[in-house]
């Protein structure tokens, strides 16, 4: 009974938030919903091999990319050249 | 953080997107599908239960994907930021495909009964317009990123 009540409390401020929230965030909601029926034309919807591939191909890059520049130290060819950072002046000494 | 870290870093939190967007939503639907309550049968049409299931494990996946390389990119970097912000963007493709599969607007057979049909249509565009705001506070991650980029990058070296 204390937790029926409770949850219709809950449930009540919830509802009080979501209220008083929705003029403002509704029609961003539907500018959102918009453009995401467009994207969502381009997706398809037969079989599996699409996200499959995109999703193989994020990890392959991502574990390329980490092994080349993992971030956590400066990279070699600046280091080699003394430079600290690279910026436009020095991309011309490397 | 060296490369093998990020690395475990990016598929732990792979495997936890991926549980979050495929495993326990198929489990969910998999449940309500057959679920029965004081006696009386709830059934998801078969129709609805495969095109829910298609879409949450379309988007899951592209979602996972997005996760390793977010996660497995060092702090600060930009290539987080640009992931980070896609993988908002694919999230958001992932929650309105439930309302374009049909699960905003689930019918419930209740034999011997007629059907009940749940509209969760509007909490969806509330939580979309709420969700704009996530997208905004990514690209402001970005433009940061790219801004400070140099003094990020410095600190972390010095860190080393």
């Amino acid at each position: 009974m204390i937790l029926q009540e409770f949850l219709q409390g809950l449930a009540d401020i919830i509802g009080a938030i979501i209220g008083f929230l929705k003029p403002i965030v509704t029609p961003i909601g539907e500018f959102m919903v918009k453009w995401i029926d467009y994207v969502l034309v381009i997706f398809p919807r037969e079989n599996y091999v699409a996200y499959i591939v995109i999703c193989v191909l994020f990890i392959v890059t991502g574990i390329f990319v980490n092994c080349y520049w993992p971030g956590d130290k400066k990279p070699k060819y600046l280091k080699e050249k003394g430079i600290e950072f690279k910026t436009p002046e020095n991309e011309k000494i490397l | 953080m060296g490369a093998p870290k990020n690395m475990i870093k990016g598929f732990i939190f792979m495997g936890i997107y991926t549980v979050i967007t495929i495993v326990v939503p198929l489990l969910t639907f998999g449940y309500i599908r057959q679920l029965s309550i004081e006696g009386y049968a709830i059934q998801l049409t078969q129709q609805g239960y495969e095109i829910i299931s298609f879409w949450i494990v379309a988007f899951g996946l592209l979602i996972s994907g997005c996760a390793f390389f977010t996660y497995s990119s060092p702090k600060q970097s930009i290539r987080k930021g640009v992931f980070a912000l896609i993988q908002v963007l694919i999230n958001c493709l992932y929650m309105w495909s439930y309302k374009f599969s049909g699960a905003t607007d689930i019918q419930i057979d209740i034999s011997g009964f007629g059907f009940v049909v749940l509209l969760v249509q509007d909490l969806v565009l509330v939580y979309m317009g709420v969700y704009f705001l996530t997208i905004a506070i990514k690209i402001y991650d970005l433009v940061d990123f790219t801004v400070n980029r140099k003094t990020i990058r410095e600190a972390r070296w010095e860190d080393k």
